[in-house]
């Protein structure tokens, strides 16, 4: 990029559209060899710059950018913390803790994992709809992986 | 001829565990995971959130993510290891090189947890990490080490003084905790010692947490041999042959071959048996490499490696014996499949680590493979994880695939590797395949016989 030349503040997806920024993270795929990078915004865009065939021209970046609106994700997931076995009882109870359709709350334990005698809560990690259960009860999960799927609130 | 699914029922009836838990990553994983599968033995592969989509995933029993892509937090994470393997049933925990293959505490936390680790005793282990006690063990049983005493180094610097001054300089003042080149400075002369006990001192400190220095006679010239053991707990112990890994840069070995070139079979056979005696006086389990300095016809331990070594395959080949499935039978209880008498080198292997970084500036080259093509034929291994597509992540070590190759003589497994080097296609990232390739053509290399200066010095002149 130009030295010295502002960039625009703003929300993020403001400062990837400001030419200068282009232009530089353009340079950077280049240098790099790589294709194209994808950046996925705080609204739910996404913004996807791919290297142009003439790396000559100056000020490419614009010439390379591709925007890809997208909708914001209509599901979240709720990952389990740890590998185990999934429980969506905890064995001291006779209730699950959520059941699907239900509304769960930031933090809300939605499920668990057991190892042995530990037993791990999973939670939810924003408000909204417990959509759907991925996995079956006793099966083996591993840390991070989606367990249940939330839609979020409006 | 029986079928896995026979031994696996007669295993279960029988054998110590019939699932392991292999707590590693990357080629030394799937290495580990074939000798299983020949064996008959369920495999559980862990891995890090960075490690999703790990080719091996396909052919594990069970594959199951343990934590976050730092190593901290997953391959180093005693804890979620194990209750990884709590919770897939392992009976056994292999940890293939690096992580927590040479940790004595989490050999201990296997042990305890009723499960079996795939390596010596914790005891060995922490012998072994401690370079005094080491090379003390080494003395009682009569395995040449470098001159020097074996034990810490005072504080008092006019008492270290003398100790140099009966060593003769150069010097080297090492950390009792170190390794793998850390640690350590060598002293020219009596005025620069003072200086250097104290930096090293205090890097000890706070690298390895604990002070405790030692010194040695420091060699200028010599190359890097090691000796590969084999002990079951039966008090077997065979030294399966030599191999010099003194193609180095930054402590890092870059080549391997077995055996190591012009060093006399008496000479070696000597020091091999005193390796082997040495494990048994330790009641050492496993396999094991002593590493030696050589110079001037004469052998000096510097370190034993308690655990497989990335180079482990130079070895196999020359030998003929799969020292990962000899791991595991021992580990089942069972006496090692061979003695000492059994044990010959046929014909000459070498070992190219292929890492996924720049040829020239060493920078790690982490992204995307699009496309990757490796070698075959007569004499040709390669022990790689990679496939086109696959990522390679910047959380990791860059060792991305070894090409190991083999015959009858240095010269033929040389041209064998050129050839080898050749054919091999890495596309989408940087890798080191043009350093080797330089390398075999470099006359001083193919000569034989190089110390370990001489690969930083052949750098420094291709910079030029």
């Amino acid at each position: 990029m130009t030295k010295g030349r502002k960039r625009k503040s703003g929300s993020l997806a403001e400062q990837i559209l400001d030419p200068a920024t282009l232009e530089e993270i353009a340079l950077w795929l280049e240098n790099a060899g790589v294709a194209s990078i994808e950046i996925e915004t705080g609204d739910g865009r996404l913004v996807r710059i791919v290297a142009g065939e003439d790396t000559t021209s100056h000020g490419a970046g614009m010439d390379r950018l591709v925007l890809v609106p997208t909708e914001p994700a209509s599901v979240r997931p709720a990952k389990a913390p740890i590998a185990g076995h999934f429980l969506p009882v905890h064995p001291a109870r006779e209730a699950a803790e959520a059941t699907i359709g239900a509304s769960v709350l930031p933090e809300q334990i939605v499920g668990f994992v057991r190892v042995g005698p530990l037993i791990m809560p999973i939670c939810a990690e924003e408000a909204g709809t417990l959509d759907a259960c991925t996995v079956e009860s006793g099966d083996l999960v591993g840390y991070g992986d989606s367990v249940f799927l939330i839609e979020p609130a409006q | 001829m029986m079928s896995a699914g026979q031994m696996q029922s007669q295993g279960e009836s029988g054998r110590r565990f019939d699932k392991l838990l292999i707590a590693n990553r990357g080629e030394i994983a799937m290495r580990v995971q074939r000798a299983c599968r020949e064996l008959g033995l369920r495999t559980v592969m862990i891995c890090s959130d960075a490690d999703r989509d790990a080719p091996y995933r396909k052919t594990a029993d069970e594959f199951v993510c343990i934590g976050p892509a730092a190593p901290g937090q997953s391959y180093l994470n005693q804890a979620a290891v194990l209750l990884a393997a709590r919770a897939t049933g392992a009976g056994a925990i292999h940890p293939g090189y690096g992580f927590l293959s040479e940790n004595a505490a989490f050999a201990e936390a296997v042990a305890r947890a009723g499960l079996i680790f795939i390596g010596p005793p914790a005891s060995a282990i922490r012998t072994m990490g401690d370079k005094i006690a080491a090379k003390r063990a080494m003395i009682e049983a009569g395995v040449p080490c470098v001159p020097g005493p074996d034990a810490a180094l005072p504080e008092d610097i006019r008492s270290i003084e003398t100790i140099a001054d009966s060593i003769g300089y150069p010097v080297i003042v090492k950390a009792a905790g170190g390794g793998g080149g850390r640690g350590m400075r060598v002293v020219h002369d009596p005025s620069a010692l003072s200086d250097a006990v104290s930096v090293t001192r205090e890097e000890a400190r706070r690298a390895f947490g604990r002070p405790d220095l030692y010194m040695e006679k420091f060699l200028e010239h010599p190359r890097h041999i090691e000796i590969q053991v084999l002990c079951d707990e039966h008090g077997n112990a065979v030294w399966l042959g030599h191999r010099d890994c003194s193609m180095q840069r930054r402590h890092q070995k870059v080549v391997e071959e077995a055996p190591a070139p012009g060093i006399p079979a008496d000479i070696v056979a000597a020091v091999g048996e005193r390796s082997a005696n040495a494990c048994r006086r330790i009641g050492y389990r496993g396999a094991g490499t002593f590493e030696f300095l050589y110079e001037n016809g004469e052998f000096y331990f510097i370190e034993m490696n308690t655990r497989l070594q990335v180079e482990h395959p130079v070895t196999e080949t020359t030998s003929g014996i799969d020292i990962v499935r000899e791991q595991l039978r021992v580990a089942q209880g069972l006496p090692l499949t061979i003695s000492q008498v059994d044990v010959a080198a046929h014909g000459h292997s070498f070992e190219c680590r292929i890492n996924a970084e720049d040829p020239f500036t060493f920078a790690a080259s982490p992204g995307r493979i699009n496309a990757a093509e490796f070698p075959g034929g007569p004499g040709v291994r390669v022990d790689t994880h990679v496939t086109a597509g696959y990522k390679v992540s910047p959380h990791y070590d860059s060792l991305i695939a070894k090409l190991i190759v083999h015959a009858p003589t240095r010269d033929q497994a040389i041209r064998r590797m050129r050839v080898a080097l050749a054919d091999t296609r890495i596309d989408g990232i940087s890798t080191n395949l043009r350093l080797h390739q330089e390398l075999f053509e470099d006359p001083g290399f193919c000569a034989g016989e190089t110390d370990i200066h001489y690969l930083e010095k052949w750098l420094g002149e291709r910079k030029k």
